[in-house]
């Protein structure tokens, strides 16, 4: 043991160790509280972390140990250690920072735990001393294991200390009402430099489907394998029920709703549901059945057509296809920006990027409330470059040429 | 549409078989080539009216993954034939893809024209598409390291060009992945549980690759790592739905149609 040069054992036992004082760590100190490092803390954390790096890197003719950092064996280890942490990780439950109490060991909150974060830790400090090595001298042809290399160990250092400085606020809107407070998640109330205000909130669906269910228990039919028919395919086949969509209305309401027969009429105004006036004929019996079905929406309630004792015909509720909002935003700068903000088109002003993140379910299409999301991540730019540098990596190791002899 | 996939399936499956068969008996390239090629082309014609039929990528559900899965399995094969002439390595693609077929003609998904809003992204097709090829790639890689071991012929190098490809690719849907995350979620990483298995996958890889640069690296260690890590894969793309630790915790389950 320990003799030089080290092989996997004195390695293991290193990745082991690392791992054994972040376990002491979490018992002595308790869970990683992250708010701690926030600016300017992080930015002193990364350069005292690159000053380390260095003196270490310009001591490894000296010091066996830094040298054995950017070996390759210590690199399998390392990683390999962080691997069976994160396999931990992806088999239990993780509770996120709600769990880390101070006390517990942070099975449920491990990326508060010491012996989690500790281990990546090394491993960035090994994988950019095996950077710098490779970096000076310089040479062309190590340029995709540079990039690869420096973008993972950019990403890793600038994401996790960058973390303790990102802003995620709900904000929920109003029509007309411009909004500049939002709360974050522990549930503070945050004055924000912007205010935005709802004009309108829009959700398109898709077309409405129809299935058959059974009349006690509710369940889509046939059991285990639900079949349902689109109402833009006008004909189908369900069961032994054959449908045809005889008049379908996006915008209805009911009327007659006392006598035994309920009619559907178009209306455009809040509250206004799906409707289907259906002709259902049973393949073997030929019996012909004719009603009205609907989803139903907050103002009027569901309607069904039984088929018979066991078995209805249902609308299932329309599932969403868009859902956007159109905002003013004004800046306390006095600048006002008009603009739609949907899923997956965030709107960007002053550093805050505005997600479209909820609405009234209830309401559904006719909701007048908009909840957004605001994130704000000012080392986002930083974790961009890692990633960039990482792409231009993989596709180095796409070009690469495996030139390496026999084993 | 989903109808018809039992006759593309097969004429694409027969093609690929007179291609391995060729191979193994090492026929005529154009044979070997043109067989494969023409069931790739088959399969892939296929994908292309279930796209068009949908009016949305195929790519939302278990099955239409597998799709993807199978269509890239041969390719990844023949790919790696043309560089390293095993001649087994078209019948191992064409093999798993078969079972892929199979899992799909037994138990089809149900399928709708609907998608929802969050996947509604420029980054959702190539970054789904990415990943398949990437585990096509990683699939050939370990039946072939098994069968190196198993056979005690061949070395490891074949292996190494699919993980060093399968890994570039593996990369860069991740990559997508993060980017298409923070449009959609406002955040570029979570550790939800499939990213978390996501990134298991991704270390183990990284594991074997610098296993590799070792100079006493023992193949049987090597294959092992190929073997776990391909197993991991799995947990990543479907056994996730099955992880009580993940029980209705993850926000990707659209996977599961
Ligand atoms: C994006 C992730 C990574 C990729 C794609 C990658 C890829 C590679 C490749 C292809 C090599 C072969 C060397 C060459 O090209 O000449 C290599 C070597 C090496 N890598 Fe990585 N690696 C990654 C992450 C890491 C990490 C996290 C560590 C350390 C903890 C590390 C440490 C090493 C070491 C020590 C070598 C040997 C270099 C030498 O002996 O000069 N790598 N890596």
């Amino acid at each position: 043991m320990w003799n030089k040069p080290f092989g996997y054992s004195e390695y293991i036992l290193i990745g082991g160790g690392v791992t054994f004082i972040g376990a002491m760590l979490q018992i002595t100190v308790g869970a990683i509280d992250w708010s701690l490092i926030a600016f300017p803390a992080n930015v002193i954390l990364l350069c005292l972390f690159v000053a380390i790096m260095v003196t270490m890197h310009l001591m490894r003719g000296k010091v066996y140990l830094f040298r054995c950092m950017s070996e390759s064996r210590m690199a399998v280890v390392a990683i390999a250690t962080v691997t069976l942490l994160t396999f931990i990780m992806g088999m239990l439950r993780q509770d996120g920072a709600a769990s880390a109490d101070k006390f517990s060991f942070g099975f449920h909150s491990m990326l508060h735990a010491w012996w989690y974060v500790l281990p990546f830790i090394w491993l960035t400090l090994c994988l950019g001393l095996t950077a710098l090595r490779r970096t000076i001298p310089f040479h062309f042809r190590d340029l995709p294991f540079m990039l690869n290399h420096w973008g993972l160990f950019v990403v890793l250092l600038c994401a996790t200390l960058g973390s303790a400085d990102i802003q995620q606020l709900n904000m929920p809107t109003f029509p007309g009402k411009p909004e500049w407070r939002a709360v974050d998640t522990k549930g503070k109330i945050h004055e924000l430099p912007i205010a935005i205000e709802l004009q309108k909130f829009t959700m398109e669906q898709y077309p409405a489907r129809l299935m058959i269910i059974d009349n006690n228990t509710g369940t889509a039919q046939p059991e285990g394998r639900p079949q349902t028919l689109g109402i833009d395919e006008k004909l189908g086949q369900i069961l032994d029920w054959r449908i045809k969509v005889d008049k379908y209305l996006e915008y209805a309401a009911p009327v007659g709703i006392n006598g035994n027969k309920i009619k559907y009429v178009g209306w455009g105004t809040d509250g206004a549901t799906d409707a289907a006036l259906i002709t259902a004929t049973n393949v073997k019996t030929s019996q012909k059945l004719q009603g009205w079905i609907s989803c139903g929406s907050y103002l009027f309630p569901f309607n069904v057509m039984k088929l018979n004792k066991a078995i209805s015909l249902v609308m299932a509720e329309c599932e969403p296809k868009k859902f956007s909002s159109d905002v003013k935003i004004y800046t306390d700068e006095e600048k006002v920006y008009a603009g739609r903000i949907e899923v997956n088109k965030p709107f960007s002003v002053m550093g805050w990027k505005i997600y479209q993140l909820d609405y009234d379910k209830e309401k559904g299409r006719w909701s007048e409330m908009s909840t957004f999301q605001l994130v704000k991540d000012p080392w986002l730019p930083a974790v961009y470059a890692g990633i960039f540098m990482m792409l231009a990596g993989a596709i180095g190791l796409f070009l690469r040429k495996n030139d390496k002899k026999q084993d | 549409m989903w109808n018809y996939f039992i006759i593309f399936a097969v004429v694409a499956v027969v093609l690929w078989i007179i291609g391995s068969v060729a191979s193994y008996r090492q026929s005529k390239p154009w044979l070997i080539y043109g067989a494969t090629s023409l069931g790739i082309a088959v399969f892939l014609f296929y994908i292309i009216l279930l796209w068009m039929q949908l009016s949305r990528p195929p790519l939302r559900t278990m099955g239409e993954t597998r799709l993807w899965y199978s269509l890239f399995l041969p390719l990844a094969g023949m790919a790696t034939y043309m560089r390293r002439k095993y001649r087994w390595v078209i019948g191992f693609g064409t093999l798993l893809a078969i079972v892929f077929i199979c899992i799909n003609i037994l138990k089809p998904d149900i399928q709708s024209k609907s998608l929802m809003p969050a996947l509604q992204s420029p980054w959702f097709a190539p970054h789904v598409i990415v990943y398949m090829f990437a585990y096509a790639l990683f699939g050939v890689a370990a039946l072939s390291a098994i069968y190196i071991q198993w056979k005690k012929q061949g070395d490891m190098h074949g292996c190494d060009d699919l993980v060093y490809l399968g890994f570039s690719f593996l990369t860069i849907g991740m990559l997508f992945g993060a980017f298409w995350a923070k449009e959609a979620w406002g955040n570029y990483w979570a550790w939800d549980p499939k990213e978390t298995w996501a990134a298991i996958t991704w270390f183990t890889y990284l594991i074997y690759i610098h296993y590799r640069q070792v100079g006493s690296s023992s193949p049987r260690t090597a294959t092992i790592l190929l073997v776990v890590a391909f197993v991991f894969l799995q947990v990543c793309w479907w056994g996730i739905n099955y992880l009580p630790a993940a029980q209705n915790m993850s926000m990707h389950t659209y996977n599961l149609g």
